[in-house]
């Protein structure tokens, strides 16, 4: 078991998701933005913090036939009131960039930043999905969580945009 | 001259959701681009009613073929698409049938702007199912507005210590990193191409 | 809010229990019992657009079910025909195919169309025939294509397809359905049940001429057959022209369902509200502004009172303010304002200044048609109230 047979092994894995990322066909990101935010106010509603999707969900429309999709800040500093804002005291933000293709878009990156309540450990978790393999993809794969430590990446498959978000409600949400 | 209230299409959809996904509306399209409009009008009653959706054409009607129309299915959702060519008398027409047009699914008629007189003085009976709820097709707030775009790229440049100069630079020159912070950054920069 | 919904089927509402019953004076149980005393009776409901005639009509059905004397049948003929190109024998079509189907599914009536099955599926066959055609093959003799180059020398068949009431282009002898109506109402007779048919829809034919030239012929016969007739007709079957005259002096008696003013001693309106538990969502305040803008049509009362809810949700408040309540008054208004030319806002300002409106000319007919100007009396009309809250007020010119 060498290194170079890990790297080998990490490279193979990131090649798998550029091949998944380009047969997965999502809906336009303008119908992407839309369903988001219909799952969202569904979700809000059941919740007794008041977050309004409607104000929160921001599109950047179409600069070259690529979308991104953002609630709350790009980086996370604390809570603010562009976050979402779960009962357990957790917070949400993310970032979503598509690529239209043909009648559709392809994932192109993103970024899902949970904050869990004070006290927590971990801290957070964040799903990234990067733009492209990185130079180590061992250390860096495209599609990574880091369970709270930023040095700390570990592969995760593809997920859609809305998988990782019933992750967030339906899972974690319901154990904290 | 008075006018309508201006609702964005989600919360024209949601208006329906809290109907119980029934009801009459009449929407008043934007003077341009109505076809791009009735594709995002649907997006949004499909997204928010999570039901198939529907245009069906006004101007060529015939009493079974609208009849079949809304009744087979009954209970999705079906935008009535009338343009200036539904003269005064087809409007009549279609008031007439108004019972026959009247099914479990939500009924949404997208209108030219100076429709409503043809829906008032024509049909009186649609336009009494529809009652208040007549909306102008307004903007969709959802998109990033230019304010809201430059405290983004404040944010980041003050995190990342770059200017946006450097970042289209290394972008140009594929030295950015992947992650998905930087692709934003270039969207927002409406570099989209060098993603 | 969902019992706040003005789109909802009348039926529906009747069975859940939100109709105050009394809200025209037991009018329903009028109508039907004279219906049921004098089988061949024939009673016009005249109301304008939003005022409840379905709603009173389905009551009556209901009631008469409930006496049991009578066979009722409710019809909505603008659902099941297209009444603008309505043709004379369409009205008996529609008959005939309900009282049919009614016939032979009834069971009080089972034992009797028991001994008779064939005979009245025959019967039925036929009925549906005259309601929606038939396919026939009619076989082309070649010498009647004498002049056409054709390579068959042998006659053939052709496919065509006879229209039937329902589907209108011709028009066909109505003495073809009589046997088979006879035939069902016999039946029904054999028990004592007379039959009353409610013809809903009819209202919709706002030109009171077409109304006329086709119900007349059907008219006559439901009379012959003595099959007691109650049905809606426009306002201008009321007031107008003499048209509208000649309508009502065909039926034994013309209702007016008027508007209800919403005058807060007589409470008719709030009882409106109240039966959908209307307290719940409106202060006393507000629920009495509903009842005055809605002008007392009633399918605008309810959709001011669902409308105002919904303002208060979508802004995000637990309760309803008066400035909902403003709001979607102002939207209703605008809609009633909308087309209307300075000659009929002059009319409308001199109605409401005035209290003066000549019923009788074709353009204040037409205000009356689109429920710009409500009508409490035969003599009573008002602008509705929140057309009058938007409508523009020019300054008079300074000397």
């Amino acid at each position: 078991m060498t290194l170079e047979r890990a790297r080998s092994r990490a490279e193979t894995l990131d090649s798998g998701t550029q091949k998944e990322i380009g047969e997965r066909m999502l809906a336009p990101p303008r119908v992407v933005f839309s369903e988001i935010r219909a799952y969202l106010y569904r979700r809000c509603e059941k919740m007794r913090t008041k977050n309004d999707p409607y104000d929160l969900l921001k599109l950047v429309p179409e600069s070259n036939g690529v979308a991104s999709i953002e609630l709350g800040p790009t980086i996370d500093k604390g809570p603010t009131p562009e976050h979402l804002h779960f009962e357990s005291g957790a917070r949400l933000s993310f970032g979503l960039t598509l690529r239209e293709v043909d009648r559709g878009s392809q994932l192109v990156a993103f970024r899902y930043h949970y904050q869990l309540p004070a006290k927590s450990s971990p801290e957070y978790l964040r799903f990234d999905l990067n733009e492209g393999p990185h130079p180590d993809s061992l250390v860096e794969p495209r599609g990574h969580l880091h369970p709270g430590l930023e040095d700390v990446r570990i592969p995760i498959s593809l997920h859609d945009p809305f998988e990782i978000l019933d992750r967030i409600f339906f899972v974690l949400e319901k154990r904290t | 001259m008075l006018d309508f209230e201006s609702q964005p299409f989600v919360e024209i959809a949601r208006r329906l959701e809290m109907r119980g996904g029934h009801g009459w509306i009449a929407v008043l399209s934007p003077p341009s681009s109505r076809a791009l409009a009735l594709d995002e009008l649907q997006t949004e009653l499909r997204s928010i009613l999570q039901v198939p959706t529907r245009v069906v054409p006004l101007d060529t009607f015939t009493f079974e073929g609208l009849r079949e129309a809304l009744q087979q299915p009954n209970d999705d959702a079906v935008v009535l698409s009338a343009g200036a060519e539904l003269t005064p008398e087809k409007w009549s027409r279609l008031d007439i049938m108004r019972s026959a047009l009247e099914r479990i699914g939500p009924v949404i008629f997208w209108l030219a702007p100076n429709d409503v007189a043809n829906l008032t003085g024509s049909a009186p009976n649609i336009r009494s199912l529809i009652g208040a709820s007549i909306f102008i097709a307004g903007p969709d707030g959802g998109i990033m507005t230019e304010e809201e775009r430059r405290e983004r790229l404040k944010e980041l440049v003050q995190y990342f210590g770059l200017s946006n100069e450097e970042i289209v630079r290394r972008a140009e020159s594929k030295e950015l990193p992947p992650e998905p912070e930087f692709v934003e950054w270039l969207v927002l920069l409406g570099w989209g191409d060098l993603v | 809010m969902q019992s706040f919904n003005p789109t909802a089927p009348a039926r529906g509402v009747i069975e859940a229990g939100l109709v105050c019953e009394d809200l025209h004076r037991f009018l329903f149980r009028h109508l039907a019992a004279r219906a049921d005393l004098e089988p061949g009776s024939q009673q016009l409901l005249v109301g304008g657009v939003g005022s409840g005639k379905t709603t009173e009509l389905l009551l009556g059905e209901r009631w008469l079910r409930e006496q049991g004397h009578a066979l009722p049948l409710y019809i909505d003929i603008s659902a099941e025909t297209d009444l603008s190109s309505l043709n004379s024998g369409s009205l008996l079509a529609s008959f005939g195919v309900h009282l049919g189907w009614s016939v032979l599914n009834d069971p009080a009536l089972r034992p009797l169309v028991n001994e008779k099955t064939e005979k009245l599926k025959e019967t039925y066959s036929k009925v549906t025939e005259y309601a929606y055609g038939k396919q026939v093959k009619r076989r082309v003799d070649p010498l009647e294509n004498l002049g056409v180059v054709y390579g068959a020398l042998q006659s053939h068949f052709v496919t065509e397809e006879l229209p039937g009431k329902l589907k209108p282009v011709l028009a066909r002898d109505i003495r073809e359905i009589r046997q088979p109506l006879e035939e069902f109402l016999s039946v029904a007779r054999e028990v004592n049940r007379d039959v009353v048919v409610i013809f809903d829809g009819l209202d919709r034919l706002l030109d009171p001429t077409k109304f006329l030239s086709v119900a007349n012929q059907d008219l006559r016969l439901f009379r012959e057959l003595k099959v007691s007739i109650l049905a809606t007709a426009p306002l201008s079957a009321l007031f107008g022209a003499e048209v509208g005259q000649s309508i009502s002096d065909h039926f034994d008696r013309v209702h007016h369902l008027s508007v209800i003013a919403a005058d807060p001693r007589n409470g008719s309106l709030r009882s409106v509200l109240e039966k959908r538990r209307g307290s719940e969502l409106l202060s006393e305040q507000d629920a009495d502004s509903i009842c005055h803008y809605s002008g007392g049509v009633l399918r605008d009362l309810i959709s001011l009172a669902r409308d105002a809810a919904e303002e208060a949700y979508v802004s995000d408040r637990d309760s309803i303010t008066a400035a909902d309540v403003e709001k979607v008054v102002h939207q209703l208004g605008t809609g009633y304002l909308r087309g209307l030319g300075p000659e009929a806002i002059k009319t409308l300002l001199n109605l409401e200044s005035s209290k003066s409106f000549q019923v009788d000319q074709a353009a204040n007919v037409e205000l009356l048609l689109t429920r710009r100007v409500l009508e409490y009396s035969s003599t009573d009309f008002r602008v509705h109230p929140a057309l009058l809250s938007v409508i523009p007020r020019t300054e008079p010119k300074r000397a």
